[in-house]
């Protein structure tokens, strides 16, 4: 085929695609998402291969909503808090850090990382919370820790089974007050006791807990510690926000791992929909090139294939085999069937035209016809179709991975949105972990069926009149 | 009519053909898998059956008697047998539907392991969900596709159109999470779940609950495909009436209601017709996906169940080969109902989509 | 001047018909006047694109949109066409005063229907004419256009073009309406069933008693069969009167070019003439008389002013070249 000709047909399908509205702002989506996937090595570092390892995750809060919540939705949130340094050091042993909560919805969790040097062979460890009302909260209260060595760590979280119990007895503590009555409270594990070391005391402190505003004093003491150590000794007040788009309930930033989902998706899709458009070329042009019996057997042939549905062997062989591979294999093995048989049917037509056109002209070989008449014209057709193949394909992986079917060493919305599922994400309202995902998928989608569309108006201007 | 007879006839055994192919595929793909599993099942057995040999036994005889037990159990299985064989006869096993036992029944609630039994049992729900959800997508939808045709060009008409691109390109199951989040969580006007499904024995109860489950499901998959099916009918249609028969109709003093009900939809019946069936034998897929989302303990429950039991092969065959079953008994519907409505399709014509 | 009057069957008077697109307003056709009576057939003759349907679907009311009668008067039978609602239209003047046979015959029939419920769909809707009378008045048709009973029981894909074409003239006499036109009736067939048809059209002519008009860009075939010849270009008609006078002596720039690009049989190809240059744009036509820019005889005036339409030996030219007063 003449460079010139696929040049001088490119151009002019290019100039009349850039009138085109709708195909512009979904072309401007598929560009948006191109360069994210491409740039996610730096905007989502250590994530690819890492997304279910929990080390990666721990220093970020759980369940965070993303930071723009706060603009949308009522109450103000937390932010994501970390303290490398302490506010405060007495003598030698006591250090603390101040929190001025603001927040309507005040951290959700508080862990003290501590490290030190001691010539002795164990240590005491006590902390305490001291509220803007004055009241202490004793978190630790003098636990043993063991040195090695000469030196030491720990580490605590208000979301241990320690941590809980210290807040419960706080919360029961005030909640008896209130109610002096009450024989049957209710128990540690029915009510939430995260909040309670921030909320306002006062009778509904068990049950639907009130921020309480202020100045909050975290106060750590060492019985018998030489230093701390600066490397090892910090604190992270977890937010109630985090990032763009929040987190999952195992830690994990969503807005990492949405950037690899993009990568992915683009590239399951590319991919399955280039040799899948390829294939259908192949055989569509070969059918109708040769006509005659050649024709009629692969047309039958085809007709049996496209009897075969898609879903069941897909499930069955991503049962077998759980790797974003299969599911490119077996997508394409079964994605070119639909388009070759349109491709067959315009390769026809054309030839037709062709020959009429050859007997005027004379002397048109059949290579000429292929490569002058059927290629240029069917190429940007196939190229069409192929934008449009892309939401399916990626939306059926997606799908997949909701039924559990998802390669485990890859990010992709599909398998973020079926751990939303897993994890209640809907039922307890993390909307962030249900709809951005998602609308990953809805954005490419729209990217590409739009482009698609105004491809396929470009390229056949009888379907203009829709 | 015998022309329409043979029609039917090669087309049935045309499916027929395809449906034994698959299953065929199937049976390839799995069947090392299956084997593996085999082989665990008999090292358990074997495991229980050394352990229930009599005391008195030396260690030779109770080695040489796991040996025999062994070899027979294999040979039940037929281990031994060429992969050929193997995969030949796990297809006719699933050709006639001999599914098999599941491994795991406690998680179904199923009369017997049987896995005919358990598909039997939740393959109705789906059915319920999924046909009514048909029913009124296909049959709405192409109203509205109708009257779109007809206001062509309008900002209703528009509106439409914009409407069935956007759903079209949703994942049916993402806006299922979506209404939950907004219907179950926020407003709390429906179940979040379907979980527990009500009991027969409820009586009146019965019902009024299965609706309240079934609305959000119900609701969800209407509304994701009825645009993409208005959608699609308008182009069919406008392109009918942009047709110079019409024209010449209209002309003849055909009044407008009968251009439109009759030459212009008889006309565009056929691909309607058989791509409303082929776009909701293609969703098959999503709908399975949406009953997962919302609890909905119909087919895609129970597969989702069966792969996350990582062990119970029976049952997701099974599963599998329903869905193609009713896969290709819809595609030979869809088909027959192209050739019975459209005159212009002959045996072994090509059918013009 | 009554007795005249009575005998009109086709009265059109000053038709303005134009399409307002979105790229502007296509005056497809300005200022359209002719008469016909009785038994007379008039043959409309121009280039692709100069608005010969239009005026066909002007008279049927016809229009389709985004196109509309803007002035004007068209009276069939007596009935005053412009003023009539889409519903008295359909009534009371399509196919009972006046039918028409489409151009582009190859999908002018419904496929799913079969050909004998197509033919009866007139009279069923617009004469309550059903079953067996109506199959009757249906075979009479088809004699006439030579066409075998056996083809009404079909389908459309199961007839050649030529029969369809046949069909859908027959299809067209069916309720004997004052005016049958026929938007090039032949166009879409190779030549021999063309000549047929034409042939079997000219017999019917003198048999029926309808008034026909022949819409064509091949002015060789108008030559036997119409009275009258109007030449169109551009959305006027610039020549207008009998066909003998204009065949013999064509007044127009235009028509002259038009006749002589006519082959004839001992004449030499390269005699032939064409025209230079394309038909304008119908949204923005040229100023003064549209067929200046590619006329040979042009001055002046021609690129300044419209011509008016001058009586010359009783036929009406549209060219100032035939301006005595000034
Ligand atoms: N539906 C329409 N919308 C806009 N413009 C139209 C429409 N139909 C016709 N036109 C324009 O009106 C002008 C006259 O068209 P018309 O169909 O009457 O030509 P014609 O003389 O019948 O040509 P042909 O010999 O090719 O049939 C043309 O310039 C055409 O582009
Ligand atoms: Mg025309």
């Amino acid at each position: 085929m003449r460079f010139e000709d696929i040049k001088e047909r490119s151009t002019s399908i290019m100039r009349e695609f850039k009138g085109q509205r709708m195909g512009m702002l979904g072309f401007g989506i598929i560009m948006f998402l191109l360069i994210i996937s491409l740039a996610a090595p730096w905007l989502a570092p250590d994530t690819d291969g890492l997304w279910a390892n929990p080390g990666r995750w721990s220093d970020n809060p759980r369940g965070a909503a993303p930071t723009w919540a706060d603009y949308i939705l009522p109450g103000s949130r937390a932010p994501h808090d970390i303290r490398e340094d302490y506010d405060e050091i007495e003598g030698n042993n006591v250090i603390s850090y101040h929190y001025e909560n603001d927040y309507d919805y005040p951290p959700s969790d508080v862990t003290i990382f501590l490290s030190g040097t001691s010539s002795e062979n164990r240590v005491f460890l006590y902390i305490d919370l001291i509220r803007p009302d004055d009241i202490r909260i004793g978190l630790v209260n003098g636990v043993r820790i063991s040195v090695e060595n000469g030196t030491f760590s720990n580490r605590f979280s208000l979301r241990s089974e320690d941590g809980r119990d210290r807040a419960y007895e706080f919360g029961l503590n005030a909640h008896m007050e209130f109610h002096p009555g009450d024989i049957n409270p209710p128990d540690r594990d029915s009510v939430n006791t995260d909040r309670i070391p921030f909320a306002k005391r006062n009778e509904d402190i068990l049950l639907d807990t009130e921020s309480l505003k202020g100045t909050y004093v975290l106060e750590i003491e060492v019985v018998d510690i030489d230093e701390f150590e600066d490397e090892g000794t910090r604190v992270l007040f977890r937010g109630q926000k985090y990032g763009l788009m929040g987190t999952d309930s195992s830690r994990r930033d969503i807005f990492m791992g949405w950037v690899y989902g993009a990568r992915y998706a683009l590239m399951i899709g590319a991919i399955v929909s280039l040799t899948s458009i390829s294939l259908a070329l192949l055989y569509g042009m070969t059918s109708a090139f040769y006509g005659g019996w050649v024709d009629e057997i692969m047309q039958r042939v085809n007709e049996i294939l496209l009897g075969i549905p898609l879903f069941p062997i897909l499930v069955i062989s991503m049962y077998v085999h759980r790797s974003i591979w299969t599911f490119v294999l077996i997508y394409t093995l079964l994605g070119w069937r639909g388009l070759a048989k349109i491709i067959r049917a315009r390769g026809i037509q054309i030839r037709q035209d062709t020959y009429i056109e050859a007997a005027q002209s004379l002397g048109s070989s059949g290579g000429r016809v292929i490569t002058r008449h059927m290629i240029p014209q069917l190429l940007p057709y196939a190229i069409a179709e192929g934008a449009l193949m892309i939401p399916l394909i990626v939306i059926a992986e997606a799908g997949l991975s909701v039924l559990g079917l998802s390669d485990p060493t890859v990010v992709t919305w599909g398998r973020m949105l079926s751990e939303a599922y897993g994890g209640q994400a809907t039922i307890a309202g993390m909307w962030w972990w249900v709809m951005l995902p998602g609308l990953g998928l809805a954005l490419l989608g729209f990217g590409f069926i739009t482009t698609g569309m105004a491809l396929e108006r470009v390229i056949n201007p009888k379907m203009r009149q829709r | 009519m015998p022309t329409s007879f043979k029609y039917f006839v090669l087309r049935s055994i045309n499916a027929v053909i395809v449906l034994f192919i698959v299953v065929l595929m199937i049976a390839f793909l799995y069947s090392n898998m299956a084997d593996d599993m085999a082989e665990d099942r008999i090292a358990q057995q074997l495991l229980a059956f050394s352990q229930g040999l009599p005391e008195e036994l030396s260690e030779e005889e109770k080695e040489a008697a796991v040996e025999y037990e062994r070899n027979r159990l294999r040979t039940i299985q037929g281990l031994d047998d060429p992969f050929v064989e193997k995969v030949l006869r796990r297809t006719w096993n699933t050709f006639i539907f001999n599914l098999g036992e599941s491994t795991t029944n406690h998680n179904y609630q199923a009369e017997d392991g049987f896995v005919t039994t358990i598909i039997l049992m939740y393959l109705p729900r789906t059915i319920l969900l999924f046909t009514t959800a048909a029913c009124i997508s296909i049959f709405v939808g192409i109203g509205m596709g109708l009257k779109a045709a007809q206001v062509a060009g309008t900002k209703l008409d528009k509106a439409l159109s914009i409407f069935g691109i956007i759903t079209a390109s949703l994942p049916m199951w993402w806006v299922g999470m979506l209404a939950i989040l907004f219907f179950a969580y926020q407003l709390g006007w429906f179940p979040a779940s379907s979980y527990p499904f009500p009991s027969k024995e409820a009586g009146m109860s019965y019902y009024t609950g299965i609706l309240r489950r079934m609305a959000m499901p119900l609701g969800t998959i209407v509304f994701v495909s009825i645009g993409g099916r208005a959608w699609a009918t308008r182009n069919m249609v406008t392109s009918v009436l942009q047709d110079d028969y019409i024209m010449a109709a209209r002309a003849k003093g055909v009044p407008e209601r009968k251009v439109i009900y009759g030459h212009t939809l008889k006309t565009a019946a056929p691909p309607i017709v058989t791509s409303a069936i082929l776009s909701f034998l293609l969703s098959i897929g999503g709908a399975m996906i949406t009953e997962v989302v919302f609890n909905w303990p119909g087919m895609g429950y129970l597969l989702r169940t069966a792969i996350f039991s990582e062990s119970d092969m029976p049952v997701i065959m099974g599963l599998v080969y329903i869905t193609t079953v009713l896969w290709v008994v819809g595609y030979l519907v869809a088909d027959l109902l192209y050739g019975f409505l459209d005159p212009r399709v002959e045996v072994g014509a090509e059918k013009k989509v | 001047m009554i007795h005249i009057k009575e005998k009109l069957i086709l009265d059109v008077n000053n038709l303005t018909t134009h399409y307002f697109t979105s790229k502007g307003e296509v005056k497809a056709l300005d200022d359209a006047s002719f008469q016909l009576e009785g038994g007379q057939s008039i043959g409309i003759a121009g280039e692709s694109g100069c608005g010969k349907s239009t005026m066909a679907f002007s008279l049927l009311r016809m229009v389709q949109p985004p196109g509309r009668i803007v002035s004007g008067s068209i009276r069939v039978g007596g009935l005053e066409v412009t003023g009539l609602s889409e519903e008295e239209a359909r009534k009371k003047l399509r196919w009972q005063k006046i039918s028409m046979v489409f151009q582009g015959a190859m999908d002018i029939m419904t496929p799913v229907y079969s050909v004998g419920h197509q033919m009866m769909e007139p009279l069923r809707y617009l004469k309550d004419i059903k079953g067996d009378r109506a199959k009757d008045i249906c075979f009479k048709y088809l004699d006439m256009v030579n066409i075998d009973y056996e083809l009404f029981y079909r389908y459309p894909h199961e007839l050649s073009g030529g029969q369809k074409q046949r069909i859908v003239i027959a299809t067209a006499l069916l309720l004997e309406p004052d005016v049958v036109i026929l938007d090039e009736p032949t166009t879409a067939l190779d030549v021999v069933v063309e000549a047929r048809i034409m042939n079997d059209l000219k017999v019917l002519k003198k048999k029926l008693n309808n008034g026909m008009i022949f819409i064509t860009h091949d002015l060789s075939i108008l030559a036997e069969i119409s009275d009258i010849l109007a030449i169109m270009y551009a959305g006027w008609i610039v020549e207008l009167g009998s066909a003998l006078d204009i065949y013999k002596e064509p007044k127009h720039p235009y028509t002259q070019k038009l006749i002589a690009a006519i082959p004839r049989l001992h004449m030499d190809i390269d005699r032939l003439e064409y025209i230079p240059g394309a038909p304008p744009e119908l949204t923005n036509p040229p100023k003064g008389c549209r067929f200046h820019p590619r006329c040979e005889q042009a001055f002046d005036r021609c690129s300044q002013e419209e011509p008016d339409e001058h009586d010359v030996d009783g036929v009406k030219v549209k060219c100032h070249l035939y301006d005595r007063s000034g």
